[in-house]
């Protein structure tokens, strides 16, 4: 009998063991990239990443409070804005333990905090960013070369479009250290009309996630 | 044997349940960790600094106007102060003011004046008239300006690049009219910045003026009125309201008023204005 209640145990021992190997390689096989902390495991290549902000000093959330807007002229065809003017430029610094064995590209998303009663507080639509490996200045009057300039009010449509989906950075393999920026802006035309008589005083208190998926070699 | 049944059965409760408390915290926690978070606060309190160096000249000397030299300033109202006992001294001021822009900007300044007799505020009595400093224009190109217009501004000559700083020399010198005694002068200049493409907006702005080029927020002045009430709304920051300059303006006259929440300063209007 009392061999019997052993067995029983070491089953039970087992299934817990068993279920648990299997949930966690659910997981691993699910996500190619894993963040723990300040760590990112790329676990399909077992490449390990360290996100450090070049921020002195690391609060909860941190402040920037030069945040300036831009608007649709700024971004028709013949605007001579200088954006990186207007940028607020956001330096991140990642550290691989060792050499990139692929590509990984690293995805940026944004979420602005929903406002609580009457807080003064921008919305997900008029927060403007862009992710960049190097200086930003040239990056959107790049964008702007490659649109058709026949229809003013569809150039500015896609010139925005593109600067939403410039939301990652490939870094190449073989890569030890890599410094990200990020550029961000306040979009007038994005705000409601409520929110655009005091866009002088609005807070934008956003939380960036960032993601990294290996992409494989053909 | 029927105990060891029942045991059976609980170890086998027991075991499931750690199962799946074991899997669904391991599933959370991977899930919880399997994106990077960077929390950020941005917002537009702070796209400038500036800072500001007034000096005056008596006998050779020049004398350095600070929140320290208590004879011509005032604590309270963060203002320059000047009696009618040292008003000439007035005439060799020069003003210095420093702006350190955190991105490309365009910067104007209103000398900001506020008359005080017997403890009341009064209209402008156009008593200085200040000289223009060297790195400022005005909208008419002239050299010299009294406060007793609307919108006066002193507009930069040039703009500012981000993440740099520079010194605008705004006044220099005045010429002091000292017909009128018992009159003290609080003064101060107040910098205003706006990007620098949109700096356009400012030749068409007379905050004073409504659409149709009329005073905007008129009220006639009675004797049944003793009170106005101005009320701000989405005033977020408390450092916003000290030292809120109002501006009010008739056809003859035009008073200044700083607002201090720790002083109660009356306004002496004349009745039909």
């Amino acid at each position: 009998m009392l061999k019997k209640a052993y067995l029983s145990i070491l089953i039970f021992l087992l299934a817990i063991l068993s279920t648990t190997v299997s949930v966690f390689a659910w997981i691993i096989a699910e996500s190619s990239v894993q963040v723990e902390g300040e760590e990112i495991h790329v676990v399909n290549d077992y490449i390990e990443l360290d996100i450090n902000l070049d921020i002195e000093f690391v609060f909860d959330y941190i402040n920037f409070e030069s945040l300036m807007y831009v608007q649709n002229s700024d971004f028709s065809i013949d605007a001579t804005t200088d954006y990186e003017g207007y940028a607020t430029i956001i330096d991140i610094n990642l550290k691989f333990d060792y050499e990139l064995e692929t590509d990984v590209q690293i995805f940026f998303n944004s979420t602005v905090k929903k406002p609580i009663a009457d807080e003064c507080i921008g919305n997900d639509e008029s927060f403007l960013f862009m992710v960049h490996t190097t200086r930003v200045n040239f990056e959107i009057d790049n964008i702007k070369d490659s649109i058709d300039e026949t229809d003013e009010g569809q150039f500015h449509r896609e010139v925005l479009n593109k600067i939403r989906n410039k939301n990652s950075v490939i870094i190449e393999a073989g890569t030890t250290e890599q410094t990200l920026q990020i550029a961000i802006w306040g979009y007038y035309d994005g705000l409601t009309e409520e929110l655009q008589e005091n866009y002088y005083s609005l807070a934008y208190p956003v939380t960036f996630t960032i993601k990294g998926v290996a992409i494989n070699e053909n | 044997m029927k105990t060891r049944r029942r045991l059976t059965i609980v170890y086998l409760i027991l075991a499931l349940v750690l199962v799946s408390t074991i899997g669904v915290s391991a599933w959370m926690i991977y899930k919880e960790n399997n994106l990077y978070n960077i929390n950020l606060n941005l917002d537009s309190s702070n796209v400038f600094d500036a800072s500001m160096t007034a000096t005056i000249n008596i006998d050779g000397n020049d004398i350095l106007l600070d929140n320290s030299n208590q004879d011509y300033y005032d604590q309270n109202l963060y203002t320059f102060k000047f009696t009618s006992n040292n008003l000439s001294n007035l005439s060799t001021i020069n003003i210095d003011v420093l702006i350190e822009a955190k991105k490309n900007l365009d910067v104007r300044f209103k000398l900001i004046e506020m008359w005080m007799e017997n403890g009341e505020v009064v209209a402008n009595p156009n008593m200085v008239t200040w000289h223009v400093g060297k790195d400022v224009h005005l909208k008419t190109d002239n050299d010299t300006f009294t406060n007793n217009e609307d919108d006066i501004f002193i507009y930069g000559d040039e703009s500012i690049l981000k993440n740099t700083e520079k010194s605008f020399n705004i006044v220099s010198g005045a010429n002091i009219d000292l017909r009128l005694s018992n009159y003290t002068l609080f003064f101060t200049i107040q910098a205003e910045v706006i990007q620098a493409d949109y700096s356009s907006i400012w030749n068409l702005n007379n905050v004073m003026l409504d659409e149709n080029g009329e005073l905007a927020n008129t009220i006639n002045v009675t004797n049944e009125i003793d009170k106005v009430e101005i009320i701000w709304n989405n005033i977020g920051i408390t450092g916003l309201t000290r030292g809120i300059f109002i501006e009010l303006s008739s056809i003859d006259n035009n008073y200044g008023y700083v607002y201090n929440p720790k002083i109660d300063n009356k306004i002496q209007i004349d009745n039909g204005e």
